[in-house]
């Protein structure tokens, strides 16, 4: 019947790699059904994964339980038409458990065809994938959120350096404009914009004096539309502010009027509502345009086809906008009223801000006549300056300027043209910018040459220019440091050297003398990165706790930057610091006067704190505090980034470290149950010890209680000499106190720890070890090592480094300690078993207890040599497995003690029957897994040779309860009386008739023999079916 | 049921368990299942338990506890031979001097349960192969 020339087996083998894949993991399911998609076989991974049985579901169409409904009909279809071109193939799809679960099988799928092609059967081999899926499919949305936040951040940084490129660019223009292009520039300006911000309509509106007849108006005097958007200005002229009353009120206390929707307007907007949907505005913005602190007009953007909301970045930029037009339409206002005032001079003379003059042409450009204007300007009133009374005012000109003033007066002069010219002025009030306008006049004297003019004060334009230019430059370099960081913390993920790169990219920005970032540890704060005059080493090691650190805490607590202008000063959070840091603000910190401290927020969580560092007092200000608070949010999402990445690489270590134990225990249990000599196993044990639990020497001890000493068994990676000492007295140190009371001990740090025994009282063998160990550790880890309930010594671990040790460690190495207590227990056993000449029957029962820890430390081999890859599949399998090799070790144990009973007679003679009963019992239920009680009443202290056979009945009866009764449970009983004594040993097996059975059979004759030897009674009751009692009774004679 | 071992013949290694102590065959179970290519059928406690697996179920290999109850000498090992010619058996102990008799009886393998689990891996990869390499002889003269 052997079927050599198999279908399935050549379709299978065409796709060994698949197969092998498949198979290689613990839960392929095969399936194999007829043409009529009845199931013939179900292996017990699709009984695990559906939850149905073989019986429950052989025989019947596989789409009558496990596949879902609205499936059915085409699976049922795909079935009818079944083709031996179909196959192989693999597909996926759900199946339905028992439970009602849907899991996602990958299916390979392969046919067995008779002789004519017809299919006979489909093998299908599939994987369960649900969670793979589902785990795939988390990691791909995770994936592409980062994705899509990293594009989003870009794009719209991208958009809001193209919005600040077009804001400099206007402002640029419109210093270059003269006064008759600046309606012009405007109109041309709201176009950009509007067009840049995608809006239907942009405009200008300007109020006029409240004085005004009829009170405050306004007057769209602005506008630029969408093609296709109704033109309003014309309709909007001369309209009393009082029409528009909730949204001008905005406007007027110099705020931003910003309306997502105007539907949405509060029922006291209703005028504004009214009109902006008139208007057919949807959302709209309006930025006060602000003149010397009062609202002089308002730039405005209407969307009319479409809702939109403007961001904060935006709204800043508007508001430049909006001073952009203020000042120019300003400076024509300004202009228009130098027109009219040259028309009536004498107004101008005294109203001006500036000064007329006419003054002779010479070095001192002496003063004829000076308006009022002179005091405000100079600094001097008129007649100080007219003929030089007290300065002259070739004095008062900056005197890199004076040459050229002079010459563009002579010019003027020789070409009988007026003259402008802008220089400065060293007043008493600082330096001014000026502008002259003058030309020659002619006298009554045609002798003299006279220049009349107008020296008016432009410092303001001269600066405000100077200031827009520099902060036009600042916030270029902010912003491509602001783009380059954004690209550094997408692409860099560990977290340290991105940190100290972005306080680099910020020192091009924001200067300072210090900066740090700190990152909140529960709490705690620890510097990560450091740019400053302390050295980077010594930097990295700050750590400061929040609770007593003000200024931390309070920048924690706000979630908001924090600025103390001086931390030598008297404000509370200067004293906070001056508390905290104490002598060190004037050493260490010596160079640290304002302070300012912004904190790292991720998802409304404060994560750290980046500080700044400042010599001058009061240095940092709230534009700083803005600034640093963006850098801040881009660090923020560098530390989110690197967390994530954090826990990754951490939750790969764990699953390492994890394996790398395993398979130490692997190892470890093999060389045990190998033929290896103690000194191999041992050094072994300490060679793993030091790579699991990360030491740099190792060493094992023996105590010898005889002598007092301690002897050094075996050593690794120790200091050379170390080994040579071999032993050394026992001295009371804290790890001898330690270990004696069989308790671990670890030193975290050897420079921490005081000694508790004066070194010097030492002997000098203790003394030269502790030395050697000293100069060499900084920390030590030891514990006990315990050998059938005696001490037998210690494993001690060494470090080059100071560490904590934690818990599992602990465990972890008290485990190796167990390891070595059973090597030891091994060794002493098998020396036993060398040395002693035991007597035949002991032998027996020695071999049969030998084969029982034989089989155990088997077992526990096997588990431990899979271990590593179970670990791998299922951590938490592996901890099941863990713990099961744990408890076959430990009842190694137990058997190893009763062995060594056997081939130590004299221990016999020395224990308590009681105790040796509860040994057996022990011994038994850990064998062969059947609980056995022992009861005891009375006093039992009979000679030893009355012990000795109550014991070895005892024994036998209970290993044939262990060996042959198939039972559930055994008890022990003993009664004692002044001179006699009672054992029974009961269990509730299969029995067997007594009548039958041969006198020697199951120790039945060794019983009896030892029973007559004291003479004592023996009963054996049984039945089959209904378990055995045997019985005992002892009387004195 | 032929039909149906059929099919799955070329799979993998089926394999019987025989050994009376249950940590011992619940280990050898968990080391087996981690292995491609091979699956445990079924477990016996002693020798009637293994005549009853062969009458239920087809088997490739069976892993002997040399001391299994009930299997006492070897003729008992003949009886196994006769009834599914075709079963390798691979004989475990805890006693290694047990090697030479095992094999005298015509076991493939002897495997000490002292040695490391390795060593009971490739037994059971090397005897598979021969099997393998058999089946292979034998297709060429297909008897179907």
């Amino acid at each position: 019947m052997t079927e050599t020339s198999n279908p399935a087996a050549d379709a299978l083998q065409t796709k060994p790699d698949f197969l092998a894949a498949i198979l290689n993991t613990a839960g392929a399911l095969i399936l194999v059904i007829d043409r009529q998609g009845r199931i013939v076989r179900f292996n017990k991974s699709c009984q695990r994964t559906t939850g149905y049985s073989f019986e429950e579901v052989k025989g019947r169409p596989f789409w009558d339980l496990l596949i879902p409904p609205e499936q059915v009909a085409v699976v049922k279809k795909v079935f009818q038409n079944l083709k031996a071109g179909q196959f192989p193939n693999e597909h996926e799809n759900y199946w339905l458990t028992k439970n009602g679960e849907r899991r996602l099988i990958a299916w390979s799928n392969t046919a067995l065809f008779d002789e004519d092609g017809t299919v006979d059967y489909v093998v299908a081999t599939g994987l369960d994938i649900t969670e793979r899926k589902q785990a795939e499919e988390q990691l791909r949305q995770a994936h592409d959120e980062l994705e899509d936040r990293v594009a989003e951040r870009t794009a719209d940084l991208r958009r809001h350096v193209a919005f600040e490129d077009l804001i400099t660019t206007i402002s640029t223009n419109f210093i270059n404009l003269t006064l008759e292009e600046i309606d012009q520039g405007i109109n041309q300006a709201l176009r950009k914009v509007g067009q840049f911000m995608g809006v239907d309509r942009s405009y200008v509106f300007l109020f006029s004096d409240e004085s005004q007849k009829g009170g405050r108006k306004m007057n769209n005097t602005h506008e630029w539309c969408a093609e296709g958007i109704a033109p309003q200005r014309q309709r909007m002229q001369d309209i009393p502010v009082d029409t528009l009353p909730w949204s001008n009120q905005i406007l007027m206390q110099g705020e931003v009027l910003h309306i997502s929707k105007v539907t949405d307007l509060p029922p006291e907007a209703s005028s504004e509502r009214q009109e902006f949907q008139a208007q057919g505005t949807q959302s709209l913005i309006a930025v006060p345009m602000v003149y010397q602190g009062q609202t002089m007009g308002l730039v405005g953007f209407d969307a009319v086809r479409g809702e939109k909301t403007w961001s904060e970045d935006s709204i800043k930029l508007l508001k430049m906008l909006g001073a952009i037009f203020v000042n120019a339409l300003e400076r024509k206002r300004a202009d228009a009223a130098l027109r009219e005032s040259r028309r009536m001079l004498s107004t101008l003379i005294s109203n001006l801000p500036g000064m007329a003059y006419r003054c002779r042409v010479d070095p001192n450009w002496t003063m004829e006549f000076v308006s009022e204007g002179s005091l405000e300007l100079t600094g001097y009133p008129p007649e100080a300056l007219i003929d030089n009374h007290a300065i002259t005012y070739g004095e008062l000109i900056h005197p890199a300027d004076r040459r050229r003033v002079h010459e563009a007066v002579r010019k003027a002069l020789d070409d009988e043209s007026s003259f402008q010219v802008t220089y400065r002025l060293n007043t008493p009030a600082g330096e001014k910018w000026v502008w002259e306008q003058g030309q020659r006049v002619h006298t009554q004297d045609d002798d003299s040459t006279a220049v009349e003019g107008f020296i008016t004060d432009i410092t303001e334009r001269v600066s405000a220019r100077r200031n827009l230019e520099q902060r036009v430059k600042e916030r270029t370099r902010e912003l491509s440091t602001l783009l380059e960081i954004s690209h550094n913390v997408a692409s860099t993920l560990e977290l340290e050297p991105l940190l100290g790169l972005i306080l680099d990219q910020l020192g091009a920005v924001l200067a300072y003398d210090a900066a740090s970032m700190m990152i909140l540890d529960q709490d705690r704060l620890d510097v990560l990165a450091y740019r400053g005059p302390i050295p980077q080493a010594e930097a990295l090691q700050l750590s400061f706790p929040v609770g007593q650190a003000g200024a931390n805490r309070t920048v924690i607590q706000r979630q908001e930057p924090v600025i103390i202008d001086d931390v030598r000063g008297e404000e509370p959070l200067a004293r906070a610091l001056q508390e905290t840091a104490g002598e060190e603000l004037y050493t260490t910190y010596g160079y640290l006067r304002c302070w300012m401290g912004v904190p790292l927020i991720v998802k409304d969580q404060v994560v750290g704190m980046l500080t700044l560092d400042h010599c001058d007092p009061g240095y940092y200000s709230s534009q700083h505090a803005d600034l640093a608070m963006t850098f801040a949010n881009q660090v923020a999402v560098a530390i989110e980034n690197a967390r994530l990445y954090q826990a990754e690489q951490e939750r790969l270590e764990e699953s390492e470290r994890r394996r790398k134990v395993a398979e130490g225990l692997r190892d470890i249990v093999s060389i045990l149950n190998s033929n290896c000599s103690l000194e191999e196993v041992l050094d072994a044990i300490v060679v793993q010890a030091l790579q699991l639990l990360h030491a740099d020497g190792g060493a094992i001890y023996q105590l010898d209680a005889e002598q007092e000493m301690i002897d050094i068994v075996t050593t690794h990676s120790m200091p050379s000499g170390f080994a040579q000492i071999r032993s050394f007295p026992i001295a009371p140190t804290a790890v001898n106190r330690s270990i004696f009371q069989r308790r671990p001990f670890a030193v975290p740090d050897f420079s921490a720890m005081e000694p508790s025994t004066d070194p010097a009282q030492l002997p000098s063998s203790l003394q030269d070890l502790t030395t050697m160990v000293s100069q060499h550790f900084r920390a030590s880890l030891t514990v006990p090592v315990v050998v059938e309930e005696q001490l037998y010594g210690a494993i001690s671990l060494y470090y080059n480094q100071p560490r904590q040790f934690s818990g599992e460690e602990v465990e972890l190495s008290e485990t190796f300690a167990h390891q070595a207590a059973l090597a030891i227990a091994n060794a002493r056993l098998r020396d036993q078993v060398e040395e002693v000449a035991v007597a035949a029957e002991r032998s027996r029962l020695a071999r049969d207890l030998h084969d029982a820890v034989t089989q155990t430390l088997f077992s526990a081999s096997l588990i431990a040599d899979v271990l590593p890859k179970i670990w791998e599949v299922n951590p938490e399998e592996g901890w099941q497995r863990l713990e099961e090799l744990r408890e076959l070790t430990r009842g190694a144990l137990a058997e190893m003690r009763t062995l060594l009973l056997e081939l130590r007679p004299a221990a016999l003679a020395d224990a308590e029957l009681k105790e040796l009963l509860q040994q057996l019992a022990e011994s038994v239920t850990g064998r062969a897994r059947v609980p056995v009680s022992l009861e005891v009443t009375g006093d039992c202290h009979p000679d030893e040779e009355v012990k000795v056979a109550l014991y070895r009945i005892a024994q036998e009866a209970l290993n044939n309860v262990a060996k042959h009764a198939g039972a559930s449970q055994a008890q022990v009983c003993l009664h004692c009386g002044p001179d006699w004594i009672d054992l029974c040993i009961t269990d509730d097996g299969r029995g067997f008739d007594v009548s039958t059975i041969p006198p020697d059979h199951l120790g039945v004759g060794i019983m009896r023999e030892r029973a007559e030897a004291i003479g004592a009674e023996l009963t054996i009751e049984s039945e089959p079916g209904r378990g055995t009692e045997v019985m005992v009774s002892w009387q004195a004679s | 049921m032929v039909q149906e071992q059929d099919v799955l013949e070329g799979e993998g290694m089926q394999i019987l368990l025989a050994d009376d102590q249950a940590k011992v065959r619940s280990a050898l179970r968990l080391i087996l299942d981690q292995e491609p290519g091979i699956e445990v059928v079924g477990e016996a406690v002693d020798l009637t338990g293994v005549l009853d697996w062969i009458q239920v179920t087809r088997f490739d290999l069976m892993l002997l506890d040399w001391e299994l109850p009930g299997l006492e000498n070897d003729q008992d090992l003949e009886e196994i031979y006769d009834q599914c010619p075709w079963v390798e058996i691979i004989a475990l102990s805890g006693r290694p001097e047990a090697r030479q008799a095992a094999l005298d009886a015509g076991t493939a393998a002897f495997v000490s349960k002292g040695d490391p689990p390795n060593r009971l891996l490739a037994a059971i990869r090397e005897v598979s192969d021969v099997k393998a390499a058999h089946a292979a002889r034998e297709k060429s003269a297909p008897t179907h």
